[in-house]
Formats: structure tokens, C-alpha cells, sequence
């Protein structure tokens, strides 16, 4: 199994109110899993970064990240949100697609970052957008992050 | 068209390679023959050759971070943040197309 992005890591029906509230959630079910070494650190960096700019995009998705020494091991969380919330997107759109790269700072794993590229850009794509926020098989949402171009 | 272009963003994450696809695909779609740069977490990727700047009709200069743009000196140069070649990305190529 894919350890940057599998099954476990993707949430169907995130009941959430608030930007703030996705990514301490998000952060929290990384903890659990071993993912990170320190969570505040995290959750730090990946404020530090939309400070930066904004990292909601269109189409209702958010693309938080955060290349973090908090960080353990280099994770995309997928949350499909049950209703859509407030996130600064670049058409104004609220955000009910969020997926958030935790990323090791020293990671220059070509893999990793690879795939983390290629999944960047499938959701730069309206079409990959609105399949995922249809689908319900983790499978099929991990095939079309995944898929080459 | 053949057009060439960079996209560097802060994080080097995933800005860099959003604007990378949407200008391949958009460019294809149009008709254009487009090459992309990329400055990103992994370092330079795709590089540009002499060859494919020398030819190229317009270069696109998608960043948020300072780039060297030496290489590009002569050449028709049009520069955007990340998020305009995310969401702009037809109107960028009208604008390119209208202007040549």
C-alpha cells in the first residue's frame, strides 16, 4: 500500500463548521496515526504557509499544506466535507473538498514528492474535482489523485 | 503557438504544479505547443533548453518567488502569480493569442 495516501487517510462525510476546525482535525487524526512528531509545530507551519497566500483554489477545494519539522512522515489527508464552509478561494467558492499534504521538511524522497506533484496538478482540473466529490469508493478517488499526466 | 514558461511558488508544493497542468492542458486544448519549468520542492524539473526558448513565441512566467529570467532577456515575457494561471488560464492564453 501507498504509504503517502491510502484509504485510511481519506474521510467521506467530515461533519465540520470551520476552516480552523478542519485542520485540528485533520492535524489530530494525523497524530493518532503516527504521522507527526509534533502537532502544534504542524499546525504552525501549515498557518505559517496560508499566511503566505491563499491555498483555497475553486471548485469548492482547499489545498492547505504545510513542509513542517513537526512532521514524521510525508501524508495527504483527503476530507470530503458534509457541508461547505468558509475557506478565501480564488472564485469566492465555499470549500467542501479539503486535501491537506503534511510533508516532511527534510523530504527529498523523489517519490513522495512526485506524487505529490502529479496529485497537485489532477486537482488543478474541474472535471477530477467534480468526480471525486461524487465518489464514494476511496479507491476510485486514490486512482484519479494518482493518475499520470 | 509554441510558448514556454516557469511556475515557481512559495512552498514549492503544489501551486507550482497546478499552474503547470492547467497551462498544459489549456494550451493543448487551444492549439499551442506548450513547455513548462518547473521550480519546485524537487528543484528544477522539465528544464527549459536553449532551443525551446529560443523558439518559443511567448514565455509565461507563472511565480510567486523571484526567478532568474537572464535566460528570457529579448523574448515576449508575460508574468503572473501562481493563482492567475490556476483560475485565469483561458483569459491568459486570449490575451497571448490577441497580442501576437
Amino acid at each position: 500500500m501507498n504509504e503517502v495516501l491510502n484509504e485510511k487517510n481519506i474521510y467521506l462525510n467530515l461533519e465540520v463548521n470551520t476552516k480552523e476546525e478542519v485542520i485540528e482535525l485533520l492535524a489530530e487524526e494525523l497524530n493518532k496515526t503516527n504521522k507527526l512528531i509534533n502537532k502544534e509545530l504542524f499546525i504552525e507551519d501549515v498557518y505559517k504557509r496560508e499566511a503566505e497566500g491563499i491555498t483555497g483554489i475553486e471548485n469548492g477545494l482547499a489545498l492547505p499544506h504545510g513542509k513542517s519539522s513537526g512532521v514524521k512522515k510525508t501524508t495527504i489527508v483527503v476530507a470530503k466535507l458534509k457541508k461547505a464552509i468558509f475557506w478565501e478561494t480564488l472564485d469566492d467558492s465555499l470549500v467542501d473538498l479539503v486535501v491537506l499534504f503534511a510533508v516532511r521538511l527534510e523530504d527529498k524522497n523523489e517519490t513522495h514528492l512526485k506524487l505529490l506533484s502529479r496529485i497537485a496538478g489532477n486537482l488543478a482540473e474541474e472535471e477530477n474535482i467534480e468526480k471525486i466529490k461524487k465518489l464514494t469508493n476511496k479507491k476510485e478517488i486514490i486512482e484519479i489523485l494518482e493518475k499520470e499526466w | 503557438m509554441k510558448i514556454v514558461g516557469v511556475c515557481a511558488c512559495t512552498a514549492g508544493l503544489a501551486h507550482t504544479f497546478m499552474a503547470q497542468k492547467k497551462l498544459l492542458s489549456v494550451g493543448k486544448e487551444r492549439g499551442h505547443f506548450v513547455n513548462i519549468e518547473t521550480q519546485g520542492s524537487m528543484g528544477v524539473e522539465n528544464e527549459l533548453s536553449i532551443e525551446d526558448i529560443k523558439d518559443a513565441d511567448f514565455v509565461i512566467l507563472a511565480t510567486d518567488i523571484k526567478i532568474s529570467t537572464d535566460r528570457f532577456v529579448g523574448k515576449k515575457v508575460i508574468k503572473v502569480p501562481t493563482n492567475v494561471a490556476i483560475k485565469g488560464t483561458i483569459k491568459l492564453y486570449e490575451k497571448l493569442e490577441q497580442s501576437i
